[in-house]
Formats: C-alpha cells, structure tokens, sequence
C-alpha cells in the first residue's frame, strides 16, 4: 500500500493520537476516573466535563455535515443495535474500572510511564484475542437480540431529521452545562506544571474527533488493532489455528474516503490492511502524547511501585476490556466521543451497559483487589 | 522562619495529602504563630491540587513551586496575617 | 470408629475455625471500608479530593488515622472560618461608621431594589421608618411609589452598568444631587447598586435668590440714562447697558472681542491706563473725565466713578458709571 491519500491517513491518525495523548495527559482526562469517581466518591466534576465534550462534538459535527463536509452519515461501523451492544458495554465498564484507564487512558499513561497500564494494555491485547475463540457464538447471540433494525440513530428511530433531534438535545444539555459554567464547576484548581483545564481539554478533543471525521470519515476507534496485533501473534506461534478462526476474516470496515481518494478496508486480522493505516498510528500517537507531555515537563519516571493486586486487577481488566470490545463492539473512545454525540443507538445502548458495569467494577475493586 | 521538609516523593500509600494534614495538624502551633513554615516535597501531581486546597481552606497560605521532577509545597501564615490574628 | 469419630469432629473444628475466620475477615473488611468512605466523604466536604483506593492500603488505615486527620483538619477550618467571620463583622462596623460619618445619605440595593444597608443621614434625609426599611424597595421608601419613577438613577444603572450621576433630582418639593455605582460580579452583572444623596435644596434655593437679584439689577442698568460698563483686566467688556450700545452706536454682537481702549479717544488713552493701574490697586475713582469714541468715530465727553471687585485679592473687574457732559451741560437741572 503506498500513495498520498494512504501517508495522509496515516499522518493525520499520528497527530490526532499525539495531540490527544498530550492533551489527555496534562489534563487527566481518564473516562475510567470520570465513572470511578462517580461510584467510589460521588464526585461528577469529571463526569460534567465528558458532557461538555460530547456537546461540542455533536455541535461540530452537526454543522459540518449540514455543510455538506460529511460524506458518510451515519458514520461506517455504525450499525443496528443489539443487545450485546449493552451487554458489551457492561463488561467495559466493569474492565475499565478494574484496569484503572479505558481504552484511550491505558495508552497514554502507559506512555507517560505506568508500568500497570502497560501490564493492562498487555491484557487488552490477549482479551481482543480470546474473543476469536467464541467470535461465531457471539455473533449468533448479537443477531439474535438485535433491536430496532434498519435504525442507526436516535432519529432515524423516532422519524425526524438528524438536525432537528441533535438541536433539541444539544439545548437540553446546553442548559445545565451554562449553569455550571456560571457557578465555576467546570474549572478545577491546580498548580501543578502544565495543567490543561479539563473543560479545555474537553473542547480540544472534541476538535480532534471532528477532524477525524472530516479527513478519516470515522471518529477516534482503536480497538480493532489490539485483535488485529494479537492476531498476528497468534499466527506466528499457531498459524493453523490462527487460520481456522472465523473472526480474523472479518471485515471491521469497508467504506470509500471521498475526501482521499481511497477505499478503507480491512479487519482484525493479521494483514497489513488500511485498519493499520487508520489505528497503529493513532495508538502510537497516544502512547506518544502521553511520553512528550511528562517529558516536556520533566516528570518521566516509571512508576512501578502499585501493589501486586493491582497488576493483577489491571491485567484481568484489560482482558474484560479487550473482550468487550470486541463484544460490543467498539470502546469507550469510539461510543462516547463518536457515537453519543450522534446519538447512535447503538453508542446509547452501550453507554446503558456501561454505568451498572462501572458500579460493579468499582465493588470489585474495593471489595477484592483491595481486600487483603 | 524555620523550614521544616517532609519528602513525599516515591510514595503512593498513604496518601500525600493524608500525610500532609497529618503534618499541618501535628505542627499547627508553631504554623499559626509563624515559627516554622512547613515545605512538601512531592512528585504526585494530584497533591498540587489536594494540599493547596485543604490547606487555603485552613487559614494557610501555600506556594506550589516545580522542582525539577517533583513540586515543592510551601505551607505558611503570612506575617501580616499573623498580626491580624495576634491583633 | 475412632478415626470416624476424629474425622467428624476433626473437620467440624476446622471448619468452624475457617468460617468463624471468615467471617471476622469480612467484618473486618466492611469495617476498613466504613472508615474509608467516611474517610473520603469528609475530605470532599472540605473541599479537596478523594484518596484513591491504592493510596490507602489496610496495612496504613488504622495506624495513620485518617478520619482523626481530616477531623482535626476540620477543627483548624472551622477556627479559620470563626477568625474570618469575625474579621468580617469588624469590616462591617468599620464600614458601618464610615458611612455614619460621611454628610451624605447612602443606601446599598440589591439587584431587586432592596435596601441591604443605609447610613443615618439618608434616614434624615427622608424621613425613613428605620424598622422596616431593611428589605424594602428604594422607592416605595423614599419615592413613596411602588414602581420605578421616570427619573430613577437606580434603573438607569441597572440598564447602563455605569455610574450614574443626577443633579437636580426633586423629591416632594426638595432638591438632591445623587450619585450612584454600581458592583458587579465576575460576569459583569450588576448585583448591588450604592446610592448617595446630598439635600442641594438651600443652594438651589440661594441659587434662585441671587438670580432674581441679578435680574433686578440688570433691569434697573438697562433702564438708567447713564453709561454703565464693566470691563475684565485683560480689557474685555464683562457687561454694558442699553445707554452705553446706543450712545456709543454698538450693537450686542459688535461688543465681543472689543476692548475698553477701542472706545477711548486717542489723546485720552495713556491717562486712561493710568487710571486702569491704579484700579487694579484697590483704589476708587471719582470725577473721572474722558471722551469716549463712538463707532462712527465721534468722540462722546463723559465723566464718571470708577471702581474695581476684588476676589481672593485678585481683580474681577471694573465697574464704570458715566454721565454724559455734553447733555449735562445742556440740562437746566444740572446746572443748578
């Protein structure tokens, strides 16, 4: 594969994934924390700031395609909702809170030196893997229980236009968010070196995301290239087996860039397909985002010093992440900063699964990895 | 003043800002009275966050400043403050 | 039998030695999670942030004390708050008689117009019922109205966001100068409005006294045969009457930038300086004789007294009042 609109996706996926690592890094933007904190302390501040975030995307991306800037809508790898789109969001949640980062937060404080998140981005790889194992039954039991078929948003659903729903919700969330600006419960002291508001970190993401729709055509997604890695791997030690599992011929995506000139295709499989182009290069950015920022501020250290049960309880929740992900399908990245803002059912679905899957991660955590 | 260091550094259990209290409690006199100013050196950049508040929200004044890979927090009563007080 | 009986028992014990374990281990559990919770629970009411599971293991909780930590914490917050309120209450006595001391009434409103705080001169001022007036709007206690009147500074600081002064306001036949500023919020809205009264009824009062006055001066200039002038010390004519235009042949307009040695014949001109000098010193001048220029350049002899007004030991003006030889010499009364 070579060619301009190829070096393009792949730059433009590098700075995005910089850009959101560093920016995640100086603010602490963790979607794990923003639900932990909820369950285990009762604190929402965290919490405001994701809602201010998925306001702005569905701004931006709302006039963007009323300017005619978005080709495909509702984006490719958004499809019917189903069950397991719930059921796959609880598991996340409760992989999340126990690997202490989702999907985004494991990778850039993995960059910035945590030796237990590399240990759950270590999990996330075997758990995307695993999934092959029982890819067809899943599949059976997600086209089973799938619901609202043929409807993609919550517009479609309901039958009105996709402008006039996103208006009416953007207002409504709109309204407490300008209430809790005025009473200053957006911003957070701090004095620490290089501190980025999280509302601004907020916003600035969700301009990421949007320039990820406009040039790549998706939102921020990764998660296809931990079964894609682990696939490879698998095929190094098992060729064969790695060959008879059905999921590794799978195709995640299949859609045209109209803006570049060139069809994305490709899967969790092994090959080098333009998924690779699209999400290697958006995980190394993170990774790497997150290693500039601390060393930009002199702060890099490997951090190993966490308690054995924490390894543990990283490792056991990057493998739930890394099955849910497959499971539901897609991350927290994907659903929340992509396909919440759009309101895709399936994104609400798995936003439905994932709160009760963060409340039982939460217990866990206090009630075993905790527990002497 | 005297200058009284607790290193913070390298520890996650118990907590820095635990450890801080623990600390502005046990020298509370001595702070008020601006005898001593207490200095936590720690690399945790929550606890740029948590110790400031706590302490502001006690009376004291705090200074965060970056020490090469770790912040230094500076919790005192100002001498005017003190007057105020005494007054 | 035996080994029966040992097993029975034997595994009975044990058993109940684990469960018995297990089960204080679990209220051990709930117990160290209690104090953690509440732990975490009392340092978000103070303000700051939760520790995190890993940053307080069970090895640490009972040994460190955290709830005795932040209780004690919670201890030097509440003296800090008992220092600041009263800190607080002395600022407000401080203010309290500053505004007792200063000569004019002053009302801080809120941003629904009601009283929050006043001084005693604005309840003289008005005559105010001091047991009710915290809480009541400005108008209804010092309008008597019970919406905003036309003229209210009040409402145009509301709406503007800027001081605001009014000269002149009348209130039930009295006369006030006020002022009025308004303090904002971070977001530039206006929150509280201060308003300063001072009662202007005496000097607008004198004000209109000294106006009649003047008038009746005016009048009486206007209406004699003799030639009335007053003239500035850089020369310029502060006032002439009507006797002075029409002997002299000047109209009203043709005065300004006309100077008093304009209308002085020449070969009086240097004694009229002399006479200026001596002027400026205080020293009055009767039987002053000059020929005054007409406009058309005929030259009017007249003969008068001359004085100057001093303010603060600095000359005002001269006043001039001259009579007409000419007209003399021809009046029968005159001569006699």
């Amino acid at each position: 594969m070579s060619g301009t609109g190829e070096c393009i996706t792949a730059g433009t996926s590098l700075l995005l994934g910089l850009a959101a690592g560093f920016i995640m890094h100086r603010s602490d933007f963790c979607m794990a924390g923003m639900l932990r904190d909820l369950f285990l302390f009762r604190s929402t501040f965290k919490l405001r700031i994701l809602l201010l975030t998925v306001l702005a995307i569905m701004v931006l991306i709302e006039a963007a395609r009323q300017a005619g800037l978005i080709y495909l809508f509702p984006f490719p790898g958004f499809g019917s909702s189903s069950l397991a789109n719930l059921v796959g969001g609880m598991f996340f949640g409760v992989g999340m809170v126990l690997a202490g980062g989702c999907v985004a937060g494991t990778l850039y404080k993995m960059g910035s030196g945590k030796i237990v998140s590399a240990v759950a981005f270590a999990g996330l790889i075997v758990g995307s893997t695993l999934y092959a194992e029982f890819h067809s039954v899943w599949k059976s039991f997600a086209d089973t229980v799938r619901i609202l078929p043929g409807k993609v948003t919550l517009a479609q659903f309901v039958g009105l236009q996709q402008g006039t729903v996103i208006s009416v919700i953007a207002t409504l969330l709109a309204i407490p968010l300008f209430r809790w600006w005025r009473a200053g419960k957006l911003v957070r002291s701090s004095a620490a070196d290089g501190y980025l508001q999280p509302w601004r970190a907020g916003l600035m993401l969700a301009l990421l995301v949007t320039v990820s729709v406009l040039i790549i055509g998706i939102p921020l997604g990764i998660t296809t290239s931990y079964a894609k890695a682990g696939a490879w791997i698998v095929s190094l030690f098992a060729p064969g087996h790695a060959e008879g599992l059905s999921y590794f011929k799978a195709r995640a995506f299949d859609y045209p860039n109209h803006l570049l000139g060139i069809t994305y295709s490709g899967g969790p499989g092994p090959a080098c397909d333009t998924i690779s182009l699209i999400q290697f290069p958006l995980i190394g950015g993170l990774i790497a985002g997150g290693f500039l920022s601390v060393r930009l501020l002199g702060e890099f250290k490997i951090h190993a010093r966490v308690p054995r049960s924490q390894y543990l309880s990283a490792f056991i929740g990057g493998i739930l992440m890394g099955l849910a992900s497959r499971m539901a399908p897609s991350c927290n990245i994907w659903h929340i900063l992509g396909g919440l803002p759009v309101l895709a059912i399936q994104s609400i679905l798995f936003i439905v699964g994932l709160m009760p899957g963060a409340w039982l991660g939460g217990r866990l955590l206090t009630g075993i990895v905790l527990k002497d | 003043m005297q200058v009284k260091e607790i290193d913070m550094r390298g520890q996650i259990c118990p907590s820095s800002l635990l450890m801080a209290l623990r600390e502005i409690n046990a020298n509370k006199l001595a702070l008020r009275s601006g005898v001593i100013r207490l200095s936590f050196l720690s690399d945790n950049r929550d606890s740029t966050a948590t110790i400031p508040e706590s302490a502001a929200n006690m009376g004291y004044e705090v200074s965060v400043i970056k020490e090469a890979d770790s912040y230094r927090i500076d919790v005192f009563v100002k001498p005017d403050e003190m007057e105020k007080r005494t007054a | 039998m035996k080994a029966f009986i040992n097993r029975f028992f034997g595994d009975s014990e044990d058993t109940q030695l684990v469960s018995e374990n297990t089960f204080l281990r679990e209220q051990q559990f709930k117990q160290v999670e209690y104090i953690r919770r509440k732990t975490n629970q009392l340092l978000m009411l103070m303000g700051t942030l939760p520790i995190r599971p890993e940053e307080l293991n069970d090895d640490t909780l009972i040994e460190i004390d955290p709830i005795g930590t932040v209780a004690d914490a919670f201890a030097q917050i509440l003296e800090h708050e008992k220092d600041l309120n009263e800190r607080l209450r002395m600022a407000h006595d401080e203010i309290q008689a500053i505004l007792s001391s200063v000569g004019v009434g002053i009302m801080l409103l809120d941003s629904s117009m009601q009283i929050q705080m006043y001084n005693q001169k604005v309840v003289e001022l008005f005559s105010l019922n001091e047991q009710t007036l915290i809480g009541q709007t400005c108008c209804q206690a010092v309008c008597g109205m019970s919406t905003l009147p036309a003229n209210c500074t009040y409402a145009r600081i509301l709406e503007t966001r800027r001081p605001y002064h009014q000269s002149d306001w009348v209130q039930a036949g009295r006369h006030f100068d006020v002022s009025g500023v308004p303090i904002k919020n971070r977001y530039g809205d206006v929150t509280h409005v201060v308003l300063a009264y001072t009662e202007t009824t005496n000097r607008v009062e004198t004000e209109r006294i000294l106006r009649e006055r003047e008038q009746i001066c005016l009048d009486v200039f206007e209406n004699i045969s003799d030639i009335v002038q007053c003239v500035t010390p850089d020369g310029s004519f502060l006032f002439v009457n009507r006797a002075w235009r029409e002997t002299l042949g000047y109209e009203p307009h043709e005065i300004v930038g006309l100077k008093f040695w304009n209308i002085i014949a020449p070969e009086g001109r240097k004694e009229c300086m002399e006479h200026f000098g001596i002027l400026m010193h205080g020293t009055r001048l009767e039987g002053v004789r000059t020929n005054l220029l007409r406009k058309d350049g005929k030259e009017i002899p007249v003969e008068g007294q001359i004085n100057c007004s001093f303010s603060n030991g600095r000359p005002i003006a001269t006043f001039g009042l001259f009579r007409l030889l000419e007209q003399e010499k021809g009046n029968p009364l005159a001569e006699s």
